[in-house]
Protein backbone atom coordinates (compact mmCIF):
# COMPACT_ATOMS: atom_id res chain seq x y z
CA UNK A 1 0.00 0.00 0.00
CA UNK A 2 1.30 3.46 -0.93
CA UNK A 3 1.58 6.27 1.59
CA UNK A 4 -1.65 8.26 1.36
CA UNK A 5 0.23 11.56 1.68
CA UNK A 6 3.21 11.36 -0.69
CA UNK A 7 1.81 8.51 -2.82
CA UNK A 8 5.40 7.42 -3.45
CA UNK A 9 6.72 5.31 -0.64
CA UNK A 10 5.23 2.19 0.90
CA UNK A 11 3.01 2.92 3.88
CA UNK A 12 4.57 1.32 6.92
CA UNK A 13 2.86 3.23 9.70
CA UNK A 14 -0.79 2.70 10.50
CA UNK A 15 -2.51 5.44 12.44
CA UNK A 16 -5.88 5.11 14.03
CA UNK A 17 -7.55 8.27 15.23
CA UNK A 18 -10.61 8.40 17.42
CA UNK A 19 -12.11 11.88 17.41
CA UNK A 20 -15.51 12.42 18.98
CA UNK A 21 -16.03 8.69 18.86
CA UNK A 22 -15.39 8.45 15.09
CA UNK A 23 -12.59 6.04 14.22
CA UNK A 24 -10.47 6.64 11.12
CA UNK A 25 -7.47 4.69 9.82
CA UNK A 26 -4.56 6.27 7.93
CA UNK A 27 -1.55 4.68 6.30
CA UNK A 28 1.64 6.69 5.91
CA UNK A 29 5.34 6.14 5.25
CA UNK A 30 7.57 6.79 8.25
CA UNK A 31 8.93 10.04 6.77
CA UNK A 32 5.48 11.54 6.19
CA UNK A 33 4.37 10.33 9.62
CA UNK A 34 7.27 12.21 11.09
CA UNK A 35 6.52 15.32 9.03
CA UNK A 36 2.97 15.17 10.28
CA UNK A 37 4.41 15.41 13.76
CA UNK A 38 2.92 12.05 14.67
CA UNK A 39 6.10 10.79 16.30
CA UNK A 40 6.55 13.96 18.25
CA UNK A 41 3.02 14.61 19.38
CA UNK A 42 2.35 10.94 19.78
CA UNK A 43 5.49 9.82 21.55
CA UNK A 44 6.83 12.74 23.47
CA UNK A 45 10.37 12.69 22.15
CA UNK A 46 10.92 16.25 23.22
CA UNK A 47 10.71 14.88 26.73
CA UNK A 48 13.29 12.27 25.84
CA UNK A 49 15.84 14.86 24.77
CA UNK A 50 15.23 16.66 28.01
CA UNK A 51 15.68 13.41 29.86
CA UNK A 52 19.08 12.98 28.28
CA UNK A 53 20.21 16.27 29.71
CA UNK A 54 19.08 15.30 33.17
CA UNK A 55 21.07 12.14 33.46
CA UNK A 56 23.11 9.60 31.64
CA UNK A 57 21.38 6.61 33.19
CA UNK A 58 19.85 5.80 29.86
CA UNK A 59 19.44 2.11 30.04
CA UNK A 60 15.97 2.15 31.53
CA UNK A 61 15.12 5.79 31.32
CA UNK A 62 13.90 6.30 27.77
CA UNK A 63 11.50 3.40 28.02
CA UNK A 64 9.73 4.64 31.11
CA UNK A 65 9.73 8.22 29.83
CA UNK A 66 8.46 7.06 26.48
CA UNK A 67 5.60 5.13 27.99
CA UNK A 68 4.63 7.95 30.25
CA UNK A 69 4.65 10.51 27.47
CA UNK A 70 2.71 8.24 25.18
CA UNK A 71 -0.04 7.43 27.62
CA UNK A 72 -0.57 11.15 28.17
CA UNK A 73 -0.70 11.87 24.48
CA UNK A 74 -2.94 8.88 23.82
CA UNK A 75 -5.45 10.46 26.10
CA UNK A 76 -5.07 13.84 24.43
CA UNK A 77 -5.13 12.91 20.75
CA UNK A 78 -6.48 9.38 20.66
CA UNK A 79 -3.65 8.47 18.31
CA UNK A 80 -2.18 5.01 18.52
CA UNK A 81 0.51 3.98 16.05
CA UNK A 82 1.16 0.32 15.41
CA UNK A 83 3.62 -1.64 13.31
CA UNK A 84 1.63 -3.08 10.38
CA UNK A 85 3.68 -6.30 10.44
CA UNK A 86 3.23 -7.34 14.07
CA UNK A 87 0.46 -4.99 15.16
CA UNK A 88 2.46 -4.00 18.23
CA UNK A 89 2.38 -0.42 19.46
CA UNK A 90 5.04 1.54 21.25
CA UNK A 91 2.98 1.10 24.36
CA UNK A 92 3.57 -2.67 24.04
CA UNK A 93 7.27 -1.96 23.61
CA UNK A 94 7.21 0.09 26.78
CA UNK A 95 5.83 -2.84 28.72
CA UNK A 96 8.28 -5.48 27.52
CA UNK A 97 11.29 -3.43 26.36
CA UNK A 98 11.14 -5.62 23.25
CA UNK A 99 9.99 -4.90 19.70
CA UNK A 100 7.36 -7.17 18.23
CA UNK A 101 9.25 -7.96 15.03
CA UNK A 102 12.38 -6.84 13.15
CA UNK A 103 10.17 -4.69 10.85
CA UNK A 104 9.29 -2.47 13.83
CA UNK A 105 12.59 -0.71 13.17
CA UNK A 106 11.24 0.32 9.76
CA UNK A 107 7.80 1.26 11.09
CA UNK A 108 9.12 3.46 13.89
CA UNK A 109 12.34 4.54 12.18
CA UNK A 110 12.24 8.22 13.17
CA UNK A 111 11.48 7.50 16.79
CA UNK A 112 14.03 4.69 16.97
CA UNK A 113 16.77 6.95 15.60
CA UNK A 114 16.27 9.34 18.47
CA UNK A 115 15.93 6.56 21.02
CA UNK A 116 19.16 4.88 19.86
CA UNK A 117 21.00 8.18 20.14
CA UNK A 118 19.90 8.12 23.76
CA UNK A 119 20.49 4.45 24.53
CA UNK A 120 23.52 3.71 22.36
CA UNK A 121 24.91 7.21 21.77
CA UNK A 122 24.51 6.69 18.03
CA UNK A 123 22.04 5.31 15.50
CA UNK A 124 24.28 4.47 12.55
CA UNK A 125 25.57 0.94 12.30
CA UNK A 126 29.12 0.42 11.07
CA UNK A 127 29.60 -2.89 9.34
CA UNK A 128 33.23 -4.00 9.32
CA UNK A 129 32.79 -6.02 6.12
CA UNK A 130 31.16 -3.18 4.21
CA UNK A 131 33.61 -0.56 5.50
CA UNK A 132 36.64 -2.60 4.40
CA UNK A 133 35.03 -2.86 0.98
CA UNK A 134 34.35 0.90 0.84
CA UNK A 135 37.92 1.78 1.77
CA UNK A 136 39.30 -0.27 -1.11
CA UNK A 137 37.17 1.39 -3.79
CA UNK A 138 36.33 4.86 -2.53
CA UNK A 139 39.13 6.95 -4.03
CA UNK A 140 36.60 9.49 -5.31
CA UNK A 141 34.41 9.66 -2.23
CA UNK A 142 33.06 13.09 -1.24
CA UNK A 143 35.18 13.15 1.92
CA UNK A 144 38.38 13.29 -0.12
CA UNK A 145 37.05 16.21 -2.13
CA UNK A 146 36.30 18.13 1.04
CA UNK A 147 39.79 17.48 2.32
CA UNK A 148 41.30 18.80 -0.92
CA UNK A 149 39.34 22.01 -0.63
CA UNK A 150 40.43 22.47 2.96
CA UNK A 151 41.46 26.10 2.62
CA UNK A 152 39.77 27.54 5.67
CA UNK A 153 39.91 26.41 9.24
CA UNK A 154 39.38 22.83 10.41
CA UNK A 155 36.15 23.95 12.06
CA UNK A 156 34.72 24.84 8.63
CA UNK A 157 35.57 21.40 7.31
CA UNK A 158 33.80 19.85 10.26
CA UNK A 159 30.74 21.98 9.69
CA UNK A 160 30.67 21.01 6.03
CA UNK A 161 30.97 17.37 6.95
CA UNK A 162 28.17 17.69 9.44
CA UNK A 163 25.93 19.26 6.79
CA UNK A 164 26.87 16.50 4.40
CA UNK A 165 26.13 13.91 7.07
CA UNK A 166 22.61 15.28 7.44
CA UNK A 167 22.19 15.22 3.67
CA UNK A 168 23.33 11.58 3.47
CA UNK A 169 20.93 10.60 6.26
CA UNK A 170 18.13 12.40 4.41
CA UNK A 171 19.00 10.47 1.26
CA UNK A 172 19.14 7.28 3.34
CA UNK A 173 22.71 6.72 2.18
CA UNK A 174 23.72 5.29 5.55
CA UNK A 175 26.97 3.67 4.51
CA UNK A 176 28.33 6.99 3.26
CA UNK A 177 26.89 8.71 6.34
CA UNK A 178 28.78 6.32 8.60
CA UNK A 179 32.05 7.12 6.81
CA UNK A 180 31.45 10.86 7.12
CA UNK A 181 30.47 10.49 10.76
CA UNK A 182 33.78 8.69 11.43
CA UNK A 183 35.73 11.43 9.67
CA UNK A 184 34.04 14.03 11.91
CA UNK A 185 34.98 11.99 14.96
CA UNK A 186 38.58 11.79 13.73
CA UNK A 187 38.74 15.55 13.22
CA UNK A 188 37.28 16.14 16.68
CA UNK A 189 39.86 13.78 18.15
CA UNK A 190 42.67 15.63 16.31
CA UNK A 191 41.34 18.89 17.73
CA UNK A 192 41.43 17.51 21.24
CA UNK A 193 45.01 16.31 20.77
CA UNK A 194 46.02 19.72 19.40
CA UNK A 195 44.47 21.46 22.36
CA UNK A 196 46.19 19.25 24.89
CA UNK A 197 49.59 19.75 23.29
CA UNK B 1 37.56 -32.56 25.24
CA UNK B 2 35.34 -29.75 26.54
CA UNK B 3 36.66 -26.19 26.29
CA UNK B 4 36.88 -25.83 30.09
CA UNK B 5 39.31 -28.73 30.28
CA UNK B 6 41.78 -26.72 28.19
CA UNK B 7 44.31 -24.02 29.06
CA UNK B 8 44.02 -20.45 27.78
CA UNK B 9 46.01 -17.19 27.75
CA UNK B 10 45.98 -15.01 30.89
CA UNK B 11 44.10 -17.78 32.70
CA UNK B 12 45.51 -16.68 36.08
CA UNK B 13 43.00 -13.79 35.94
CA UNK B 14 40.56 -14.58 33.14
CA UNK B 15 38.52 -17.74 33.55
CA UNK B 16 36.74 -17.59 30.22
CA UNK B 17 35.87 -15.32 27.28
CA UNK B 18 32.47 -15.42 25.62
CA UNK B 19 31.10 -13.84 22.47
CA UNK B 20 27.48 -13.83 21.44
CA UNK B 21 25.95 -12.47 18.28
CA UNK B 22 22.20 -11.76 18.29
CA UNK B 23 20.34 -12.28 15.00
CA UNK B 24 16.70 -12.43 13.91
CA UNK B 25 14.93 -13.76 10.86
CA UNK B 26 12.91 -11.44 8.65
CA UNK B 27 9.18 -12.04 8.50
CA UNK B 28 8.79 -13.71 11.90
CA UNK B 29 7.52 -12.16 15.11
CA UNK B 30 10.07 -11.84 17.89
CA UNK B 31 10.21 -14.89 20.21
CA UNK B 32 8.09 -13.45 23.03
CA UNK B 33 5.12 -13.09 20.63
CA UNK B 34 5.33 -16.45 18.85
CA UNK B 35 2.57 -18.98 19.47
CA UNK B 36 3.33 -22.67 19.97
CA UNK B 37 3.02 -23.63 16.30
CA UNK B 38 5.16 -20.73 15.08
CA UNK B 39 7.70 -21.38 17.85
CA UNK B 40 8.31 -24.90 16.63
CA UNK B 41 8.31 -23.71 13.00
CA UNK B 42 11.05 -21.14 13.68
CA UNK B 43 13.11 -23.65 15.68
CA UNK B 44 12.88 -26.08 12.75
CA UNK B 45 13.82 -23.37 10.24
CA UNK B 46 16.97 -22.51 12.20
CA UNK B 47 17.90 -26.14 12.86
CA UNK B 48 17.54 -26.85 9.11
CA UNK B 49 19.67 -23.78 8.33
CA UNK B 50 22.48 -24.87 10.63
CA UNK B 51 22.29 -28.38 9.24
CA UNK B 52 22.75 -27.05 5.71
CA UNK B 53 26.04 -25.33 6.56
CA UNK B 54 27.33 -27.84 9.12
CA UNK B 55 25.44 -31.13 9.27
CA UNK B 56 27.74 -32.89 11.74
CA UNK B 57 28.99 -30.61 14.50
CA UNK B 58 25.86 -29.81 16.47
CA UNK B 59 23.41 -31.75 18.57
CA UNK B 60 19.95 -30.38 19.26
CA UNK B 61 18.65 -29.91 22.79
CA UNK B 62 15.02 -28.78 23.09
CA UNK B 63 14.50 -27.10 26.44
CA UNK B 64 10.88 -28.25 26.57
CA UNK B 65 12.07 -31.84 26.85
CA UNK B 66 14.44 -31.15 29.77
CA UNK B 67 13.70 -31.27 33.48
CA UNK B 68 14.59 -28.43 35.84
CA UNK B 69 17.93 -29.95 36.85
CA UNK B 70 19.06 -30.31 33.24
CA UNK B 71 18.14 -26.70 32.51
CA UNK B 72 19.95 -25.50 35.64
CA UNK B 73 23.04 -27.37 34.50
CA UNK B 74 22.94 -25.59 31.13
CA UNK B 75 22.61 -22.23 32.92
CA UNK B 76 25.51 -23.07 35.25
CA UNK B 77 27.63 -23.65 32.17
CA UNK B 78 26.52 -20.30 30.74
CA UNK B 79 24.86 -21.96 27.75
CA UNK B 80 21.43 -20.52 28.52
CA UNK B 81 20.55 -17.57 30.72
CA UNK B 82 19.03 -18.42 34.13
CA UNK B 83 16.02 -16.24 33.20
CA UNK B 84 14.80 -18.69 30.56
CA UNK B 85 14.78 -21.78 32.81
CA UNK B 86 11.11 -21.22 33.63
CA UNK B 87 10.06 -19.84 30.23
CA UNK B 88 6.72 -21.22 29.04
CA UNK B 89 7.55 -21.31 25.32
CA UNK B 90 9.88 -23.90 23.87
CA UNK B 91 13.49 -22.90 23.19
CA UNK B 92 16.34 -24.89 21.75
CA UNK B 93 20.09 -25.13 21.84
CA UNK B 94 22.36 -26.44 19.12
CA UNK B 95 25.68 -27.30 20.66
CA UNK B 96 28.93 -28.82 19.46
CA UNK B 97 30.86 -31.58 21.22
CA UNK B 98 33.44 -29.29 22.85
CA UNK B 99 30.55 -27.08 24.10
CA UNK B 100 32.48 -24.04 22.85
CA UNK B 101 30.14 -23.13 19.98
CA UNK B 102 26.37 -23.07 20.23
CA UNK B 103 23.25 -21.49 18.84
CA UNK B 104 20.60 -20.59 21.39
CA UNK B 105 17.27 -20.51 19.57
CA UNK B 106 14.36 -18.28 20.67
CA UNK B 107 15.80 -16.67 23.76
CA UNK B 108 15.16 -12.93 23.46
CA UNK B 109 16.12 -13.11 19.77
CA UNK B 110 15.57 -15.84 17.18
CA UNK B 111 19.26 -16.78 17.26
CA UNK B 112 22.10 -16.16 19.61
CA UNK B 113 25.33 -17.52 18.27
CA UNK B 114 27.62 -18.17 21.22
CA UNK B 115 31.33 -19.01 21.37
CA UNK B 116 33.38 -19.52 24.50
CA UNK B 117 37.09 -20.08 25.22
CA UNK B 118 39.23 -20.70 28.29
CA UNK B 119 41.30 -17.69 29.36
CA UNK B 120 41.40 -14.35 27.58
CA UNK B 121 40.79 -14.98 23.87
CA UNK B 122 38.43 -12.27 22.53
CA UNK B 123 39.67 -12.24 18.92
CA UNK B 124 39.69 -15.99 18.39
CA UNK B 125 36.34 -16.38 20.16
CA UNK B 126 34.75 -13.59 18.11
CA UNK B 127 36.15 -15.11 14.96
CA UNK B 128 34.53 -18.48 15.64
CA UNK B 129 31.13 -16.96 16.45
CA UNK B 130 31.34 -14.59 13.48
CA UNK B 131 32.19 -17.35 10.99
CA UNK B 132 29.07 -19.24 12.00
CA UNK B 133 26.98 -16.04 11.89
CA UNK B 134 28.24 -15.16 8.39
CA UNK B 135 27.62 -18.70 7.17
CA UNK B 136 24.08 -18.63 8.58
CA UNK B 137 23.35 -15.46 6.63
CA UNK B 138 23.75 -17.48 3.45
CA UNK B 139 20.95 -19.87 4.43
CA UNK B 140 18.65 -17.74 6.61
CA UNK B 141 16.99 -14.43 5.76
CA UNK B 142 18.62 -12.47 8.59
CA UNK B 143 17.03 -9.11 9.46
CA UNK B 144 19.54 -6.38 8.62
CA UNK B 145 18.99 -2.68 8.05
CA UNK B 146 21.68 -0.48 6.43
CA UNK B 147 21.10 2.24 9.00
CA UNK B 148 20.58 0.21 12.18
CA UNK B 149 22.53 -2.97 11.38
CA UNK B 150 21.36 -6.35 12.70
CA UNK B 151 17.87 -5.90 14.11
CA UNK B 152 17.26 -7.29 17.57
CA UNK B 153 14.21 -7.56 19.81
CA UNK B 154 15.76 -5.17 22.32
CA UNK B 155 17.30 -1.93 21.04
CA UNK B 156 20.22 -2.34 23.46
CA UNK B 157 21.57 -5.13 21.22
CA UNK B 158 20.92 -3.67 17.77
CA UNK B 159 23.74 -2.91 15.30
CA UNK B 160 26.44 -5.53 15.65
CA UNK B 161 24.35 -7.71 18.00
CA UNK B 162 27.70 -8.33 19.66
CA UNK B 163 28.29 -8.95 23.31
CA UNK B 164 31.86 -9.88 24.21
CA UNK B 165 32.40 -10.76 27.84
CA UNK B 166 35.07 -12.10 30.14
CA UNK B 167 34.69 -13.88 33.45
CA UNK B 168 37.40 -12.49 35.70
CA UNK B 169 38.85 -13.72 38.96
CA UNK B 170 39.67 -10.64 41.01
CA UNK B 171 40.66 -11.53 44.61
CA UNK B 172 43.60 -9.10 44.56
CA UNK B 173 41.56 -6.05 43.61
CA UNK B 174 38.82 -7.00 46.02
CA UNK B 175 41.30 -7.36 48.89
CA UNK B 176 42.94 -4.02 48.12
CA UNK B 177 39.48 -2.42 47.98
CA UNK B 178 40.23 -1.04 44.53
CA UNK B 179 37.59 -3.22 42.88
CA UNK B 180 34.65 -0.88 43.32
CA UNK B 181 36.60 2.04 41.83
CA UNK B 182 37.73 -0.04 38.88
CA UNK B 183 34.19 -1.31 38.32
CA UNK B 184 33.01 2.29 38.40
CA UNK B 185 35.61 3.33 35.83
CA UNK B 186 34.73 0.36 33.61
CA UNK B 187 31.07 1.42 33.75
CA UNK B 188 31.94 4.98 32.85
CA UNK B 189 33.91 3.69 29.85
CA UNK B 190 30.85 1.90 28.50
CA UNK B 191 31.28 -1.56 29.97
CA UNK B 192 28.78 -3.58 31.95
CA UNK B 193 29.91 -5.39 35.10
CA UNK B 194 27.81 -8.24 36.43
CA UNK B 195 28.01 -11.12 38.86
CA UNK B 196 29.00 -14.70 38.01
CA UNK B 197 25.64 -15.77 36.61
CA UNK B 198 25.11 -12.60 34.58
CA UNK B 199 22.27 -10.14 34.68
CA UNK B 200 21.02 -9.44 38.19
CA UNK B 201 23.24 -12.01 39.90
CA UNK B 202 25.50 -11.27 42.83
CA UNK B 203 29.26 -11.34 42.65
CA UNK B 204 30.30 -14.79 43.78
CA UNK B 205 33.69 -16.24 44.66
CA UNK B 206 35.47 -13.00 43.75
CA UNK B 207 34.40 -13.47 40.15
CA UNK B 208 32.84 -10.83 37.92
CA UNK B 209 31.75 -10.63 34.31
CA UNK B 210 32.67 -7.64 32.21
CA UNK B 211 31.09 -6.98 28.80
CA UNK B 212 30.58 -4.20 26.26
CA UNK B 213 27.43 -2.17 26.73
CA UNK B 214 27.26 -0.38 23.39
CA UNK B 215 26.53 -2.55 20.36
CA UNK B 216 26.05 0.11 17.68
CA UNK B 217 28.09 2.93 16.13
CA UNK B 218 31.36 1.02 16.08
CA UNK B 219 32.29 -2.03 14.02
CA UNK B 220 32.28 -5.42 15.71
CA UNK B 221 36.06 -5.55 15.35
CA UNK B 222 36.50 -2.12 16.94
CA UNK B 223 34.28 -3.18 19.84
CA UNK B 224 36.37 -6.32 20.38
CA UNK B 225 39.64 -4.35 20.17
CA UNK B 226 38.38 -1.77 22.64
CA UNK B 227 37.40 -4.59 24.99
CA UNK B 228 40.89 -6.10 24.70
CA UNK B 229 42.56 -2.75 25.44
CA UNK B 230 40.40 -2.08 28.48
CA UNK B 231 40.63 -5.60 29.91
CA UNK B 232 44.40 -5.84 29.40
CA UNK B 233 44.83 -2.95 31.80
CA UNK B 234 42.43 -4.58 34.24
CA UNK B 235 44.34 -7.90 34.12
CA UNK B 236 47.62 -6.12 34.90
CA UNK B 237 46.03 -4.28 37.82
CA UNK B 238 44.73 -7.55 39.28
CA UNK B 239 48.19 -9.13 39.01
CA UNK B 240 49.82 -6.14 40.70
CA UNK B 241 47.26 -6.22 43.51
CA UNK B 242 47.97 -9.92 44.12
CA UNK B 243 51.73 -9.37 44.17
CA UNK B 244 51.35 -6.50 46.60
CA UNK B 245 49.09 -8.55 48.86
CA UNK B 246 51.49 -11.49 48.88
CA UNK B 247 54.56 -9.32 49.50
CA UNK B 248 52.92 -7.36 52.32
CA UNK B 249 51.08 -10.12 54.16
CA UNK B 250 52.31 -13.52 52.98
CA UNK B 251 51.48 -15.56 56.10
CA UNK B 252 47.87 -14.51 56.37
CA UNK B 253 47.28 -14.91 52.65
CA UNK B 254 48.86 -18.38 52.67
CA UNK B 255 46.78 -19.26 55.71
CA UNK B 256 43.56 -18.40 53.85
CA UNK B 257 44.61 -20.30 50.76
CA UNK B 258 45.69 -23.46 52.59
CA UNK B 259 42.62 -23.39 54.83
CA UNK B 260 40.47 -23.24 51.70
CA UNK B 261 42.34 -26.20 50.25
CA UNK B 262 41.90 -28.14 53.50
CA UNK B 263 38.16 -27.45 53.60
CA UNK B 264 37.72 -28.58 50.00
CA UNK B 265 39.69 -31.79 50.52
CA UNK B 266 38.27 -32.71 53.94
CA UNK B 267 34.78 -31.21 54.45
CA UNK B 268 31.82 -33.58 54.76
CA UNK B 269 29.17 -30.92 54.08
CA UNK B 270 29.73 -27.87 51.92
CA UNK B 271 27.28 -25.30 50.53
CA UNK B 272 27.75 -23.84 47.08
CA UNK B 273 28.75 -20.40 48.35
CA UNK B 274 31.47 -21.73 50.64
CA UNK B 275 32.70 -24.09 47.94
CA UNK B 276 32.85 -21.22 45.46
CA UNK B 277 34.86 -19.06 47.84
CA UNK B 278 37.27 -21.88 48.68
CA UNK B 279 37.77 -22.63 44.97
CA UNK B 280 38.53 -18.96 44.46
CA UNK B 281 41.37 -19.16 47.02
CA UNK B 282 42.52 -22.43 45.51
CA UNK B 283 42.78 -20.66 42.16
CA UNK B 284 44.74 -17.85 43.74
CA UNK B 285 47.12 -20.43 45.27
CA UNK B 286 47.63 -21.91 41.81
CA UNK B 287 48.32 -18.43 40.38
CA UNK B 288 50.89 -17.77 43.10
CA UNK B 289 52.63 -20.98 42.08
CA UNK B 290 52.10 -23.08 45.22
CA UNK B 291 53.06 -26.74 44.90
CA UNK B 292 50.47 -29.47 44.53
CA UNK B 293 47.59 -27.15 43.72
CA UNK B 294 45.14 -28.28 41.05
CA UNK B 295 45.60 -26.67 37.65
CA UNK B 296 43.22 -24.04 36.20
CA UNK B 297 41.20 -26.44 34.01
CA UNK B 298 40.78 -28.80 36.96
CA UNK B 299 39.51 -25.96 39.14
CA UNK B 300 37.12 -24.73 36.42
CA UNK B 301 35.81 -28.27 35.98
CA UNK B 302 35.12 -28.35 39.72
CA UNK B 303 33.35 -24.97 39.56
CA UNK B 304 31.05 -26.38 36.90
CA UNK B 305 30.45 -29.61 38.81
CA UNK B 306 29.43 -28.10 42.14
CA UNK B 307 26.47 -26.03 40.93
CA UNK B 308 23.05 -26.95 42.26
CA UNK B 309 21.88 -28.35 38.92
CA UNK B 310 25.08 -30.23 38.12
CA UNK B 311 25.22 -31.91 41.56
CA UNK B 312 21.66 -33.20 41.23
CA UNK B 313 22.10 -34.23 37.61
CA UNK B 314 25.12 -36.28 38.62
CA UNK B 315 23.31 -38.02 41.46
CA UNK B 316 20.30 -38.65 39.23
CA UNK B 317 17.76 -37.35 41.73
CA UNK B 318 16.49 -34.19 43.40
CA UNK B 319 18.49 -33.50 46.57
CA UNK B 320 17.35 -31.20 49.35
CA UNK B 321 19.66 -28.83 51.34
CA UNK B 322 21.98 -30.97 53.45
CA UNK B 323 21.91 -33.98 51.13
CA UNK B 324 23.06 -31.69 48.34
CA UNK B 325 25.85 -30.25 50.50
CA UNK B 326 26.97 -33.78 51.34
CA UNK B 327 26.97 -34.83 47.68
CA UNK B 328 28.94 -31.66 46.83
CA UNK B 329 31.57 -32.33 49.54
CA UNK B 330 31.97 -35.95 48.43
CA UNK B 331 32.31 -34.95 44.80
CA UNK B 332 35.02 -32.38 45.56
CA UNK B 333 36.93 -34.83 47.78
CA UNK B 334 36.77 -37.49 45.10
CA UNK B 335 38.12 -35.03 42.54
CA UNK B 336 40.98 -34.03 44.80
CA UNK B 337 41.98 -37.69 45.09
CA UNK B 338 41.75 -38.11 41.31
CA UNK B 339 43.75 -34.94 40.68
CA UNK B 340 46.47 -36.07 43.08
CA UNK B 341 46.57 -39.51 41.52
CA UNK B 342 46.91 -38.25 37.99
CA UNK B 343 49.06 -35.21 38.72
CA UNK B 344 50.49 -33.92 35.55
CA UNK B 345 53.29 -31.45 35.05
CA UNK B 346 52.16 -27.98 35.86
CA UNK B 347 51.50 -25.72 32.96
CA UNK B 348 53.05 -22.29 33.29
CA UNK B 349 51.98 -19.48 31.03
Amino acid sequence: MLCEKCQKKDANVSVQTIINGITESHHLCSECAQQEGLFHSGFGLENLSMANNIGKTLFNFPYSKLGHAQSNSDALTGTRMTCPHCNQSLSDFKQTGLFGCPQCYESFRGMIREMLDQVQGDHLHRDSRRITQDKSDSSDSPIVIIEDKQEKSEQTAQEKLKAELQEMIKQENYEQAAIIRDRIKELEKEDQVDESE
Amino acid sequence: MSWYEKHGPDQDVVISTRVRLARNIKGHLCPHLLDKTKTNQVIQEIVDGVEKIDPKSFRLVELESLNLTDKQTLAERHLISPQIINAKNNKALLINEEEDLSVLILDEDHLRIQAISAGFEPLETFDRANKLAVALESVLDIAYDPEFGYLTACPTNVGTGLRVSALLHVPGLEHSRQLKYIIESLRRSGFTVRGYYGEGSAEQGQMIQVSNQITLGETDQDLVNKFIRMLSVFIKQERQAREKWYSEDPIRLKDRIFRAKAILSEACLIGSEEAFNCLSYLRLGRALGFDDFPDYPEILTLIYLIGRGSIQKRSGKTLAGEKRDEARANLIKKHFVEINNSRRNHYDD
